[in-house]
């Protein structure tokens, strides 16, 4: 047999740190291994799926790693359509709900965290200000134009182990359920700059793992247009094995059309989710059981009593057995609220959890 | 099927309002029952409480929590809460809502009540206690809520009008429903919480009697913290600065503890991003702390409305046998 010779790997370079940060006894032994950070961007039309880059969000170092968070940042780019509302406007309410424009679909191998996109604003409690989305003026020429940003941190359920070469795939989508965007961008302008990163650690040498807690998430929305929605299947757990919920995620995004020129459109975040501003009746309503029969919110409660008022989340600590699923329903707090003209409210109800996989 | 599982709970209820669907000065109502009753029919433990004012008319003079008149965050003033584990008190006599459930964020209830973009009535504000140490609420055992709308002013004055609490005051009892075979502890952790109120503006000094912050039971108390709520001239009060008066505390305990020895402005005690005042102390049967509050304002102009409503609460703990069951 021919025999190949096979190029060697070249010798880790000599670290002009005091210390080697990947053979640093210290760091293998109290945090894990030095700290990584992969990221991907793409440029988004309205509507458009990317598939972001696998190579740069990969461990360049062919050894295992954790990722311990994932973030994530939005940025509309400045808008081109000629039939604008005004720019003192457009910074101030349009497009600070990004984080339930854009979605994501994760997967690792065969795992995927999703059956479906997820908002990002579902992936994590509100971590500060910028989680609502904020926007400042971007000066173009003698033309002001605005640009509008929100960014989401998620700490995950549990860290996730990658086997050496693993990676994390992010599928990003930009929804324009309400057509929005068209009325700022033209078709197919890149109207939003995604930005996935993985925050995680190498593992110390020698570290090996035979499960790793992949997380779970999913998810249901409904409109105040609408009466009255059920979860249905949504918080269903679909695999063999039990799935831990960590916590549920809430928050309503409001969009609003202006029909008189110059448009003034726009699609934002609520401060209190669930609170429909309406002169009628100004809240959606949920109620909760489990497939066992558990009352967990027995009567229809407003939403925002029943997440945390700050963070948009509640914790839940619960373990789903296999098929076992979680039933929710809400309404709109009766009567069925007069909402202004050519406005809607889409509130969104996400599910945070991790099952334990073979790697 | 054996309840065996720990699970999440929420058990939401209204307060019932007058006749005419509101709630005017001194009107008292208590949540029904059942609907704070855990209907997986287990002990559960309670972890928080949260309070709603709703009030979503769309104008602002005649909401009670709507912007623009300056009368937009007394909610928390205006109500007082009691609460009993069957005849187990956890309040000495009610507690003013702002003085109960300190700051949730770094802004007052008024901050809270702007909704973000659109046009329309504001965020309701959303009051929470969490509880100094998860309360063990045995099957059976009823938990009581009662609510005391608290006028503000000693005399009616129109202002009182604003007032009115127009859709409700509700409550989310949040908390776990344990498993069937969970075993009932011998003794459990119930928390205290008792206040001492100024609602005289007249008053440019104020003591505390000495049965306000007391601890009333026959057990020690640990307390974990104090709370202040002030509203001024019709909102709660955020900075220590002009032309918001200033007054002073000190605090002292009926063991000749000096707490706060000299005179403190009250916001740099209970500042506005979280107005506690988190400490560890033992309070032995019949022992209390004593406050004193002096306006020190040097705006007399602002007259009537030196201390206005004023509020410090004290927020304990203490170990009492497991209550049986009533019925």
């Amino acid at each position: 047999m021919k025999k190949v010779i096979r190029p060697s790997m070249p010798a880790f370079p000599k670290s002009t740190l005091a210390t080697n940060p990947v053979n640093d006894a210290y760091a293998n032994k109290v945090v894990g291994g030095a700290p990584v950070a992969f990221s991907a961007q793409a440029e988004l039309a309205a509507n458009e799926i990317v598939v972001l880059n696998a190579q740069t969000l990969q461990s360049g170092f062919r050894t295992p790693y954790f990722i311990d968070e994932i973030r994530v940042s939005m940025m509309t780019s400045p808008y081109d359509a000629t039939t604008v509302g005004d720019s003192t406007t457009f910074p101030t309410r349009a497009f600070t709900g990004l984080s339930g424009a854009v979605d994501i679909l994760f997967q690792t191998g065969d795992k995927m965290f999703s059956a479906d996109f997820v908002p990002t604003g579902l992936m994590a409690p509100i971590f500060g200000p910028l989680d609502y989305g904020s926007a400042y003026n971007d000066t173009v020429a003698t033309v002001t134009r605005s640009r509008a940003f929100s960014t989401v941190r998620w700490l995950l359920p549990k860290p996730l182990f990658m086997p050496a070469g693993d990676v994390v795939l992010a599928n990003v989508r930009l929804n324009d359920p309400f057509g929005v965007f068209g009325d700022y961008w033209t078709s197919g302008a890149k109207a939003v700059k995604v930005t996935v990163t993985y925050i995680g650690r190498l593992v110390p040498p020698g570290y090996t793992a035979k499960t790793r807690d992949v997380p779970w998430l999913a998810w249901f929305s409904k409109l105040a247009s609408e009466s009255w929605k059920s979860s249905q299947t949504r918080f269903r757990n679909p695999f063999l094995i039990p799935a831990h919920v960590q916590r549920f995620v809430s928050r309503t995004y409001a969009v609003k059309y202006e029909s008189a020129s110059p448009v003034e459109n726009y699609f934002s975040e609520l401060w209190q989710t669930g609170q429909v501003p309406s002169t009628a009746v100004p809240y959606q309503e949920l109620k909760m059981d489990d497939s066992r029969g558990y009352s967990i919110v027995p009567r229809y409660a407003p939403i925002g009593m029943v997440f945390d008022a700050t963070r948009k989340v509640w914790t839940f600590g619960r373990e789903l057995t296999s098929r076992e699923q979680f039933n929710m329903e809400i309404r709109n707090a009766l009567p069925t609220p007069a909402l202004a003209a050519n406005t809607d409210y889409l509130t969104n109800i996400g599910l945070i959890g991790y099952r334990t996989e073979d790697v | 099927m054996k309840n065996n599982t720990l699970s999440p709970i929420l058990l939401f209820a209204t307060f019932p309002a007058n006749s005419a669907g509101l709630m005017p000065p001194s009107f008292t109502s208590s949540v029904p029952p059942l609907e704070i009753y855990n209907p997986n029919k287990t002990a559960m433990l309670v972890d928080q409480l949260r309070f709603r004012v709703s009030s979503p008319l769309a104008t602002p003079s005649t909401g009670f929590n709507q912007d623009g008149q300056g009368y937009d965050s007394r909610a928390g003033g205006a109500i007082g809460i009691e609460i009993l584990l069957g005849s187990i008190p956890l309040t000495n006599r009610t507690v003013t809502l702002g003085a109960l459930c300190p700051r949730y964020i770094a802004q007052s209830t008024r901050a809270l009540r702007f909704n973000g973009y659109i046009d329309g009535p504001g965020n309701d504000p959303v009051f929470v206690w969490h509880l100094p140490k998860p309360l063990y609420v045995p099957p059976l055992v009823q938990l009581t809520i009662r609510m005391v709308r608290q006028p503000l002013y000693p005399t009616d004055t129109p202002q009182l009008d604003l007032f009115q609490i127009v859709q409700g005051l509700s409550v989310a009892v949040v908390g776990r429903s344990l498993p069937s075979d969970f075993p009932v502890p011998g003794e459990i952790d119930v928390p205290f919480v008792t206040e001492t109120q100024n609602n005289n503006p007249a008053l440019t000094r104020f003591v505390s009697k000495d049965s306000d912050l007391v601890n009333k039971s026959n057990v020690p108390l640990d307390v974990v913290m104090f709370t202040g709520y002030n509203t001024w001239f019709g909102r709660e009060t955020e900075v220590v600065v002009s032309p918001n008066p200033t007054f002073t505390v000190q605090m002292t305990a009926s063991n000749g503890t000096m707490l706060i020895r000299d005179p403190v402005p009250f916001l740099a005690v209970f500042p506005s991003s979280k107005n506690i005042l988190p400490l560890s102390a033992r309070l032995q049967p019949g022992e209390f702390f004593r406050a004193e509050l002096e306006c020190v304002a040097d705006t007399p102009a602002f007259g009537l409305y030196n201390l206005a409503f004023t509020a410090i609460a004290m927020h304990g703990s203490r170990k009492v046998q497991t209550p049986g069951t009533l019925g």
